[in-house]
């Protein structure tokens, strides 16, 4: 039985935000989001969720960009970042020096969140 | 199959000093057959020569027996002389013979009987003593040592030199002229006056042509060879030697010296014919020329023969030249090949330079040198060499920066395609992702009845054959560097299977131990996914088995694949691994491309089998060494 987690959707693709969101509404947990990396920043400071899903390719500032920023701020943060296979290997592997918990690929299942969610949050 | 293609070669110097030996060789042949020829004919103008000048010795002497003949017949033409030998016929008393005879002599103390006086004084005597005397003035010594005149009775009658008998009608010459012939006697040789002379005897004849006496005449031979003499000391003077032989092959004259041998001219059997010429005496070192006397008018000759000897040396040069000339053509010869190597290094050495060259050439140095040479020829190669040279290097330039260019364009193009494909895919990801999420949503939170959930069941696997071919586009098209990990081989391959939905119809079989590679996983299982996909859609609705064997061979991690599928077509079988290549209406034709890509970008390799169908993948167990 999960309790009730705070987490934490950045993408720039709003349809899925939403429906994403919903999803994990309906898991039971709260969820929060935000539409580029800086909304995403400043929307972690606020919120400080216990999971957070991350999708890299954004406007403004990247997902990695993002992550080193929210990293600097609270180094325990939990990120998951969503990859469309535009792998930039030196950020990702920057990341995941930084202790990036995982990296999913889109489109993902509800299956996959749940579990991830299990995990990590 | 070589031999046929060997032709004969040579090489220049050798075709050259082999050309200049002929040059020289027939230069020698010819220069020799010249020779050969001159030095004949220079032997044949000698001989001709001394030929025609024997001829003409021969004529010359016979001419001048015959002058002086004529001269001494002429006195038995004196009227004189005629009418008293006619006026002794009629007085002489034969009785009175066997006194006149020893009245004949001359006494010891040199005084004369009256008679022989009587004969020494006459009028007939006078005129013999004058001619006797004629000769002597002319020629300076006693050239007639006998001259008198018989009666038709052989008695002696006028006496002008010589001492003689009375009577002379016992001697044979005296027979003769009693025939009306004339007596040519032989050479002789006489003591008192130590000179060689000849006798001749003319019949003295009356106005009818009768018999009437006999006038006799004995001279020095050298009289007669008087003019031959002279011809000789003349001849003698260029070296040649005019020898007068007789009928019998005796040397009557030779070198100032009247009969100085006894032996026969060793060459007097060769003497055949009127006149000739021929080599003789050791190695042929004499020419020889004769000529027989042949008479003159009604002198028949003596039957002499004379012969001019000359010695061959006139042409000695000519076969000195004949040795030098051997001489050199050796030195010919030898500068031919000395000439022909000296020509062949100007022009062997700056050709087998340009072959070199050409040779760097070929392998694609286009900028080699080379001098110049000296000849005019091998220079205007060189430059068209040169030429061509900087043509090439000019052509290959252009060609290599043209296909840089091409290179470079299609690199971009693909690039650009690749990066638009890849935005493409990736910008299908997220309006992917919103429908399924979406079709979650909608199967969590509505009721469905059954009929509808097949409906959105047929979405999902929509969905999913379009997220599935979006990741094979952005797999092909991104070749990104490998992300290696040492993970368990079989851990990939179950992570792989359950990704697929494997129909409950299909049995998957995993054989070997668990194996550790060092390899991109994530990639990894994009390979086994593809295949195990191909493998389930072989085997479509069918009962069928997948069968994973993996192994470790050598440094090698062998995988292998097998389906109880339908294999692959034979049309495809080639193209089987190259891009867009799929027999299927829903594929992308990019698997089994991305697989080979990804195989080969650890190092590895990919190939199949049909019957049964095997897909076998080969990676090195640690992708870092290669």
């Amino acid at each position: 039985m999960s309790d009730k987690k705070t987490i934490l959707l950045v993408d720039d693709d709003v349809d899925l935000l939403e429906n994403t969101a919903f999803m994990i509404k309906g898991m039971g947990h709260d969820v929060f989001t935000a539409g580029d990396g800086e909304e995403g920043i400043s929307k972690y400071k606020d919120v400080r969720p216990n999971l957070t899903f991350m999708d890299i390719r954004m406007p403004k500032m990247d997902g990695y960009d993002a992550f080193f920023k929210i990293k600097q701020f609270d180094p325990n943060a939990k990120v998951v970042l969503i990859t469309a296979y535009n792998q930039d290997e030196k950020k990702y592997l920057k990341a995941k020096s930084m202790s990036l918990l995982d990296s999913i690929a889109k489109p993902y299942s509800f299956e996959t969140l749940e579990g991830l969610i299990q995990k990590y949050a | 199959m070589q031999k046929r293609h060997q032709q004969t070669q040579l090489k220049i110097s050798h075709l050259l000093i082999i050309s200049i030996t002929i040059l020289f060789l027939v230069y020698a042949i010819h220069s020799f057959l010249t020779y050969d020829f001159t030095l004949k004919e220079a032997k044949n103008i000698a001989m001709l020569r001394i030929q025609a000048q024997a001829n003409n010795i021969v004529t010359d002497l016979d001419k001048s027996i015959y002058d002086k003949t004529a001269d001494f017949q002429s006195l038995t033409k004196l009227k004189q002389i005629q009418s008293a030998v006619i006026e002794s016929n009629q007085k002489f008393d034969q009785s009175s013979l066997h006194e006149i005879d020893p009245q004949t002599e001359m006494a010891r103390d040199g005084s004369k009987t009256p008679f022989l006086q009587d004969l020494l004084e006459n009028e007939i005597s006078d005129e013999l003593n004058n001619f006797i005397a004629q000769y002597k003035q002319e020629y300076d010594y006693d050239v007639v040592n006998e001259l008198f005149v018989t009666n038709q009775y052989g008695a002696n009658i006028a006496l002008a030199s010589g001492t003689s008998d009375y009577l002379q009608f016992d001697e044979e010459w005296w027979q003769i002229t009693k025939n009306n012939q004339n007596y040519v006697g032989s050479i002789e040789f006489n003591e008192n006056y130590n000179d060689y002379v000849i006798a001749f005897a003319y019949p003295i004849l009356d106005d009818a042509s009768n018999y009437v006496g006999t006038l006799r005449i004995s001279v020095s031979l050298r009289l007669l060879l008087h003019d031959f003499l002279n011809d000789a000391d003349i001849l003698h003077l260029s070296n040649k030697s005019v020898i007068l032989i007789d009928q019998n092959g005796n040397t009557i004259f030779e070198n100032g010296k009247f009969f100085p041998t006894n032996t026969p001219k060793e060459y007097f059997n060769s003497l055949t014919s009127e006149n000739g010429i021929f080599e003789s005496g050791p190695s042929n070192s004499i020419f020889v020329s004769y000529g027989k006397s042949i008479g003159y008018r009604d002198f028949s000759g003596f039957d002499w023969i004379v012969v001019i000897e000359q010695e061959s040396s006139v042409v000695d040069e000519f076969e000195n030249l004949e040795k030098n000339f051997l001489l050199s053509t050796l030195i010919g010869i030898v500068s031919a090949i000395i000439l022909g190597v000296m020509l062949s290094y100007f022009v062997t050495n700056p050709l087998a330079k340009l072959s070199k060259l050409t040779a760097l050439l070929g392998r694609g140095n286009f900028d080699a040198k080379i001098q110049k040479s000296k000849i005019t020829e091998i220079n205007s190669i060189i430059d068209s060499f040169v030429e061509m040279e900087v043509s090439l290097k000019k052509l290959f330039e252009t060609e290599k920066r043209l296909a840089e260019a091409n290179a470079r364009i299609k690199n971009e193009r693909l690039t650009a395609i690749g990066e638009l494909a890849a935005s493409m895919a990736h910008d299908m990801k997220n309006p992917l992702g919103t429908i399924r999420s979406g079709m979650d949503i909608i199967k969590r939170n509505a009721e469905i009845d059954s009929k509808v959930g097949e409906v959105i069941q047929r979405m999902d696997r929509a969905v999913s054959r379009m997220a599935h071919q979006v990741e094979d586009v952005l797999n092909f098209v991104r070749i990104t560097p490998l992300f290696l990990k040492q993970v368990s081989i079989n851990s990939i391959i179950e992570s792989a299977i359950k990704s697929i939905e494997i129909p409950k119809t299909i049995q998957v079989i995993i054989e070997g131990g668990n194996i550790t590679a060092t390899c991109d996983e994530k990639k990894m299982e994009i390979v086994f996914i593809n295949l195990i996909l191909n493998s389930v859609q072989a085997i479509g609705d069918n009962q069928g088995r997948i069968m994973i064997k993996t192994k470790k061979v050598n440094e090698n991690v062998v995988i292998e694949i097998e389906d109880s599928g339908s294999g692959v077509p034979q049309k495809i079988i080639s193209d089987v691994f190259k891009p867009l290549v799929t027999t299927k209406q829903k594929g992308t034709g990019l698997g089994l491309a991305s697989c080979k890509n990804i195989t080969e970008q650890h190092g590895g390799s990919i190939k199949f089998q049909n019957n049964p169908t095997i897909f076998t993948i080969t990676i090195p167990t640690d992708a870092r060494t290669k």
